[in-house]
């Protein structure tokens, strides 16, 4: 643009600034008012209301936002969804599990009848093999449920009436009432969470909204919490609780981080993000009937098809470099065992140890990856050992890694509260084009992580307890 | 005048805005309308794109696009923001109006819901302002029936001026519909005279001592009444916006710093 | 309620406690009152007419958050949210139930 329109366009601001003379509403409300009544004459001459019959959306929300109710309702909802999710996926889980232990076998032997060099086996069938079939038989089935539930909630209408319950808690804490529905999709996955952090406008609330997204646990993370949760909490009530209990403790994790949520964006609205709240406009729309089947069908297919990609992509060689580092000696002891010996001591402090967190260290890409690395180490250095049920699980982890329930309690805290894998982390620096916020954002979890996991030890181990 | 810009043609906004340009038998549809108003189930439907919808406001699709084939041609459908009005507040406001003011597509489709239709008709009488090419997708007319709610689509569509289609998106009722007016209005088929929305005495009067100088400095490129009265309001944003299209360099700011708002 | 933005001297209806309007935050649950304007200025109060709150418009205090607030709003067919300093921008005549103004508790 020339230097001529310039000018010209200045001179019709300044054009119009002299017919406003001042009245700085006057045009703005005119027009809006005009086009407003002229919406409301039209809708009044072609639109005609029936007897409205019982309203239901009315009396849907008196009760989900009664003050008795309400947020009763929310944390029954979370542990019913949670419940269902655990009952699937343990017949899920414990199915693909002997699927995959069935066919390593008979890899194995077909790997010796090819005449492949042993280490060539190992590393294919015991590593990469062995870490995806835990991937999918571990982690896949949660997830597989969980999204598609979650989604029916969604479509339904209910996530605004979260929002709308919970917003004076945001508002307290500086924080955006939009957040509310950023950390509803972090529940699915923590990259989308932070995409869906766009929504927030002011760039201070939506850091915040961005900084504190993993601290409301992932898709990838939910089977962790709730394989811990249903060996060590479940597993020590009678079986017909369990699930139950299961349940409980994994929403009791949940609102542990929601808690952690708004310590933290109020600390961050306090020091480094101070500034004032800004407007947003939250609609209840009226709920809708969701289109059940489809959602579920086109949920559990995406999800099992995301899952599956990522595991190819990601456990698999993560699970190649287990094997490696388990068969590669360092001194007297494989490269495995030796680096876990490195973190031991600061991981016994947080109530780990070091496999647990070497686990954490290089589950950094997928959160999902995990477990079945964790898995993968102990087994590379303890006696074979068939993981083909939870129950199998459980004996590794207490019989031969001398696991207690704090030991659970503080993986599942750590679980919560670590930094973001890698993927959010690089969706992180893509939306907020800062590498230091990314370095931050990993950062402040890992940091409250590790504080809070190191109080717990303490405090419980101070106590006697274990 | 020599003014370099009136070179650059609808053309070269749509390409700022990466939109394939220049293809006979190929249209550009925006779809704008209301939060929750299952703006993005019709898009869906058209296209064929599996995305997830969720009735969610506030949730913020930046330029999701799809297309579809009518009849041998190929309408490129740009999904807008949901806004409640284009009277930019918002940067989702702003992106729906930069794109329809600048970008000028062929056909725009609003989505309404026709269980809340007064509140939706604010937004499609600012889209008819900006533009004539306006098919109104009044949506969710199972929810309506199921609520007892009856709209009169034919006096709608004479009142409004602009075709009106009934849709329920979710079952796929009315898009075949659907598609043939847009076809028809992208094709010219049809003739729209959107009713003028005319304001009081001075607002017009207003608007008549500015209108001439815009259409002189823009050309025909921009709707130059819409934007006279969003200069009168003392929308600063609007001129930044025309300014960053018309090849300004964007985030220069215009000297309008001194003009009082 | 304390004022908290210059009112201009624009031609824009300003209500005052003369006119028997008050705030919206006053208006109880199920009440149902007529929009007569908007103090304050910028773009809280741009954003609060685009929803439709312009003067004459009918408003019903719907129901509100377990916590106090925010209070869900009943404007032109859709129902909205607004926080405390929101609402107390809308200057309301309260049309229903007659006589006495709720509290926000």
């Amino acid at each position: 643009m020339n230097g001529y329109e310039a000018g010209r366009f200045k001179d019709l601001a300044e054009q119009a600034g002299k017919i406003r003379q001042g009245r700085e509403h006057y045009f703005r409300d005119a027009v809006v008012g005009h086009i407003y009544g002229l919406a409301e004459e039209i809708a009044g001459r072609t639109v005609r209301r029936g007897q409205a019959g019982l309203d239901w959306d009315r009396r849907l929300d008196d009760i989900l936002t009664s003050r008795l109710l309400g947020f009763p309702i929310m944390l029954l909802l979370l542990g019913v969804v949670f419940w269902v999710t655990i009952i699937g996926a343990n017949y899920l889980s414990e199915f693909l599990a002997s699927f995959f232990s069935w066919s390593k076998a008979h890899l194995l032997s077909l790997g010796a009848g090819l005449g492949l060099p042993l280490w060539l086996q190992g590393f294919l069938v015991e590593g990469v093999y062995g870490t995806v079939g835990w991937v999918v038989a571990v982690m896949l089935p949660p997830m597989a449920i969980f999204f598609p539930i979650f989604t029916l909630l969604e479509d339904l209408g209910y996530l605004p009436r979260v929002a709308f319950n919970l917003d004076n808690f945001f508002k307290r804490a500086g924080a955006h009432g939009k957040q509310a529905l950023t950390m509803s999709m972090g529940f699915g996955c923590n990259a989308a969470g932070v995409i869906a952090c766009r929504v927030i406008e002011s760039p201070r609330e939506r850091l915040i909204a961005t900084l504190t997204n993993t601290f409301v646990p992932c898709n990838g993370r939910f089977p962790t919490l709730i394989a811990l949760a249903m060996i060590f909490m479940g597993g020590a009530v009678a079986a017909a609780y369990s699930t139950a209990i299961a349940a409980v403790v994994v929403v009791g994790i949940v609102l542990f981080g929601v808690v952690i949520t708004f310590v933290v964006s109020w600390l961050l609205s306090r020091t480094i993000l101070k500034g004032l709240p800004s407007t947003f406009t939250l609609e209840l729309p009226p709920y809708r009937k969701p289109q059940v089947a489809q959602v579920l069908v086109r949920s559990i297919l995406d999800r099992t098809i995301f899952v599956l990609g990522r595991a190819v992509i990601i456990a698999a060689p993560a699970g190649g470099i287990i094997w490696i580092l388990a068969n590669i000696s360092v001194g007297e002891v494989s490269a495995i065992a030796y680096l876990a010996g490195l973190l031991d001591p600061v991981a016994r402090a947080m109530g780990l140890d070091g496999f647990i967190l070497m686990a954490f260290i290089l589950g950094l890409p997928a959160n999902e990856i995990v477990l079945p690395v964790l898995i993968m180490s102990y087994l590379a250095t303890g006696a074979m050992l068939e993981l083909d049920s939870l129950q199998a699980l459980k004996t590794l982890l207490v019989d031969q890694h001398g696991w207690t329930w704090l030991t659970a309690l503080c993986t599942m805290l750590f679980a919560l509260m670590h930094y973001p894998c890698g993927t959010t982390l690089f969706t992180i620096q893509r939306e907020t084009r800062s590498a230091g916020w990314t370095l931050l954002a990993a950062l402040i979890p890992l940091a409250v992580g590790c504080l809070v996991c190191f109080l717990v030890a303490q405090t419980v181990r101070m106590l006697g307890l274990v | 005048m020599g003014l370099t810009s009136q070179s650059y043609g609808i053309w070269t906004a749509r390409a700022r805005f990466n939109l394939p340009v220049g293809n006979p038998g190929q249209y550009i549809v925006a779809l704008a309308g209301n939060p929750n108003t299952g703006k993005s189930t019709v898009f869906n439907a058209l296209t064929g794109l599996r995305q997830h919808t969720g009735n969610w406001p506030g949730k913020t699709v930046l330029q999701a696009r799809g297309s579809y084939t009518c009849k041998g041609r190929v309408f490129n459908l740009v999904d807008l923001p949901g806004t409640y009005s284009l009277l930019a507040n918002s940067a989702d406001e702003q992106v729906a109006r930069d794109f329809l003011c600048l970008a000028r597509p062929d056909v725009t489709i609003v989505v309404a819901d026709a269980t809340c239709l007064e509140r939706n008709l604010n937004l499609t009488l600012q889209v008819t302002e900006i533009t004539p090419n306006v098919v109104l997708c009044v949506n969710l007319i199972d929810e309506a029936r199921r609520k007892d709610i009856t709209v009169d689509f034919a006096a709608l569509s004479r009142e409004l001026g602009v075709p009106v289609v009934p849709t329920a998106a979710s079952l796929g009722e009315g898009l075949k519909q659907l598609q043939k007016a847009v076809f028809d209005v992208a094709l010219g088929k049809r003739v729209i005279s959107p009713k003028k929305i005319v304001y009081h005495s001075e607002i017009e009067e207003a608007i008549s001592m500015l209108e001439p100088q815009l259409q002189e400095l823009l050309g025909d490129r921009i709707n130059h009444r819409w934007v006279s009265l969003r200069i009168l309001e003392g929308d600063q944003s609007m001129l930044q916006s025309i300014a960053d299209y018309l090849g300004h360099t964007p985030g220069q700011s215009l000297p309008l710093s001194e003009v009082p708002a | 309620m304390k004022p908290r933005h210059q009112i201009n001297n624009a031609n824009v209806v300003i209500s005052s406690k003369r006119n028997g309007s008050t705030c919206l935050t006053r208006l109880p649950l199920g009440g149902v009152g007529e929009v007569t304007g908007i103090q304050g200025g910028g773009q809280q109060r741009r954003r609060l007419m685009d929803l439709g709150l312009v003067p004459g418009t009918t408003v019903e205090a719907v129901r509100r958050s377990p916590v106090g607030e925010p209070t869900a709003f009943l404007i032109r067919g859709a129902v909205i949210a607004l926080r405390r300093e929101e609402a107390e921008q809308i200057m309301v005549m309260q049309l229903y139930p007659k006589g006495g103004s709720g509290k926000w508790d």
